[in-house]
């Protein structure tokens, strides 16, 4: 939120500025330039020195996701995972122009095709829930890899409990 | 007509013959050939022979001359060792198809009970309807070899062919040996020189792989670093449909095994999965999920989609066509766990075929249209290969140890190709469509750094 309130008062200082100074003859109208033009006032600088850089200090990393975890042959997303959905979703708002990639994944049972689309309903199940939080549905990517892909190897409910999931891959940010 | 009255008569002598020639088997003298010999024998699935008397399928017990024991067999050693060769592969080919019971007798056994030749006397003995000898003339470059299939009890022939190859495809010669005895002993066509594709996971990826229908030659036809799944051969055995990751979502492509080439076939958003092309090789059925939810539909050969044929909310997979390529068989959780069902090529006249356990998934439809293939959740937890008849009846379990998966018959109908975890890592595997002759196709586990076989499909008939 906070972050969001001093983005608005830089984007409000820019236009201030470019009205303020006119349009610069085109070419390089580029703020820093414009305001080492115009000498008098000292207090537009320091925000525009710090603000555009702060969101991009702070780069997040993938494993700040937390994976969803679902039950057999289920693709609905449990009560336990609300907090975890949440949290991600914050994540995705923190960096506005990231674009994510969610994968749908099962345990080795059940058969390979049927497996793909349990993994892509549970990749979409995922979606939804952060759409339904605010997060925008062209922001998010799903893939179904069925039980391609285990976590785990293994062959037992500690193994498949971990496989059947869904993981969160950062595309852009 | 008399003479298929004759055969059933025979057929059914036939079967007392068989269950005695466990006693008179003597240890073969090949590793492999034992080792399956055996295994089929001590069999305890054996009492299946007589439940399948009324289905016309006891195997007709057969042996194989073993060139050795022919007196008088004026071959250098090193023409001996190619008949030899050749001899074996026919000997494996007539063992794994269930028309047969392989009768095998070692020059041991022969120096024990006193005999210096097998003649067609010695043969009956032994429980042998026919048996077939091998002679060969060789040159440098290629090996021609004779056969003569004789009727056991009246010691006349019943076939016989020459075919003359280059020496190096002495498998390819003797599996046409083989096709030619079955067509002319048991006038079905014999499925020797069909190949089987199957995906074997190297690291990340899933490369496709063919394979001879015994599992000899694999060769890796496709590598693209990414996963490849579902391989399914056109009915001409030119090209492979099959579901790829290598560009981002699963889609599905061609590859033709003379040309090399990919192709895109569906690359609708989401997941395109499952193809599987109509008997006459003019339309693929397929899963697209790009309306939001797995449905199947029909394509045209190159994509194109000529309608959608399910509209729930459930999960529709793994199409299959019937033989007349009129109805298809697939899997639906639409009542609330995956169940087979049928449709027309309309997407009408919908029948629900499982209603036992509450995993049944991969339906393939058989060559003869008679039974419907698949995989079922036993009672055990374990996923096991299961055939059921179009109408719902007759339900049997085919497998007992493992994870068993996709299943697929030979082309006609005779033999299935499954995958399983039994043995630790997925291989493939192969039995007779009554569970019987189970034994493993591929080792891919330990060979560099492959990491189990899956995915296996049969090809069609070799022309």
């Amino acid at each position: 939120m906070k972050r969001f309130i001093v983005v608005s008062v830089l984007f409000g200082a820019i236009a201030l500025m470019s009205t303020a100074c006119g349009p610069p003859k085109g070419d390089d109208g580029d703020g820093r330039t414009v305001i080492g033009d115009t000498t008098p006032p000292p207090p537009p600088p320091p925000p525009v020195d710090t603000v555009p850089e702060e969101p991009e200090v702070r780069t997040i990393s993938e494993s700040e996701f937390s994976t969803v975890y679902f039950d057999f042959d289920k693709a609905s997303i449990k009560p336990d995972f609300s907090t975890t959905l949440e949290n991600n979703a914050d994540l995705m708002k923190e960096s506005m122009d990231m674009l994510i990639q969610i994968e749908g994944h099962c345990d080795e049972r059940g058969t390979v095709e049927y497996n793909l689309a349990l993994s892509e309903r549970r990749a979409l199940a995922t979606k939804n829930y952060l759409v339904n939080l605010g997060i925008a549905a062209e922001r998010i990517e799903i893939i179904p890899y069925g039980k391609e892909r285990p976590a785990v190897l293994g062959h037992n409910e500690a193994a498949w409990s971990k496989n059947r999931r869904a993981e969160f891959r950062i595309l852009s940010q | 007509m008399t003479l298929s009255t004759l055969n059933n008569c025979l057929r059914r002598i036939a079967l007392t013959l068989t269950l005695a020639t466990g006693a008179w088997l003597v240890g073969a003298s090949f590793g492999a050939q034992k080792a399956s010999a055996q295994g089929f024998y001590s069999n305890v699935q054996d009492i299946d022979v007589i439940i399948d008397t009324s289905q016309g399928f006891t195997p007709t017990p057969i042996a194989v001359e073993d060139p050795t024991n022919r007196s008088g067999a004026a071959l250098y050693p090193s023409d001996l060792q190619d008949l030899l060769d050749i001899s074996e592969v026919i000997r494996h080919d007539l063992d794994f198809t269930p028309l047969c019971s392989l009768i095998y007798i070692d020059s041991l056994y022969m120096t024990h009970m006193g005999l210096t030749e097998m003649d067609a006397k010695a043969w009956q003995r032994l429980g042998a309807n026919y048996y077939v000898t091998l002679s060969a003339k060789l040159t440098p470059e290629t090996v021609s070899v004779r056969y003569r299939a004789f009727y056991a009890p009246t010691d006349s022939e019943r076939a016989s062919g020459e075919f003359e190859v280059d020496r190096k495809f002495y498998r390819a010669l003797a599996h046409r040996i083989s096709d030619d005895i079955v067509e002319k002993l048991f006038t079905e066509k014999g499925i020797f020189q069909t190949r089987i594709c199957y995906i074997v996971k190297k690291g990340s990826a899933k490369n496709l792989f063919v394979a001879d229908y015994d599992g000899a030659s694999p060769t890796q036809v496709l590598s693209n670093g990414s996963i490849n799944l579902s391989p399914a051969f056109t009915p001409d055995g030119k090209e492979l449909l099959f579901t790829s990751f290598v560009d981002g979502n699963p889609k599905i492509y061609s590859f033709g095994l003379k040309t090399g080439k990919t192709k895109l076939i569906a690359g609708f958003p989401g997941l395109n999965s499952a193809p599987t092309v109509s008997p006459d090789g003019d339309r693929i059925a397929c899963v697209l999920t790009k309306d939001g939810n797995a449905e199947i539909y029909l394509l045209d050969r190159r994509g194109r989609i000529i309608r959608r044929l399910t509209r729930t909310r459930a999960i529709e997979s793994a199409p299959s066509f019937s033989k007349d390529g009129q109805e298809i068989v697939f899997s639906s959780d639409r009542s609330g766990s995956p169940q087979i069902y049928i449709m027309d090529t309309e997407g009408l006249n919908v029948r629900r075929v499982t209603f036992q356990g509450r995993y049944n998934d991969s339906p393939v439809w058989s060559p003869k249209g008679d039974v419907i293939l698949f995989v079922s959740r036993t009672k055990s937890g374990r996923f096991d290969i299961c055939t059921i008849s179009p109408t719902g009846q007759n339900f049997r379990i085919l497998t007992n140890t493992g994870a068993n998966e996709n299943p697929h018959f030979s082309p006609d109908g005779n033999s299935i190709v499954f995958s399983s975890t039994r043995l630790g890592v997925k291989e493939i595997f192969t039995m007779d469509r009554f569970g019987r002759k189970q034994s493993r196709l591929t080792r891919t586990a330990g060979r560099g750094d492959a990491k189990g076989a899956s995915n296996p499909t049969w090809g069609p008939y070799r022309e």
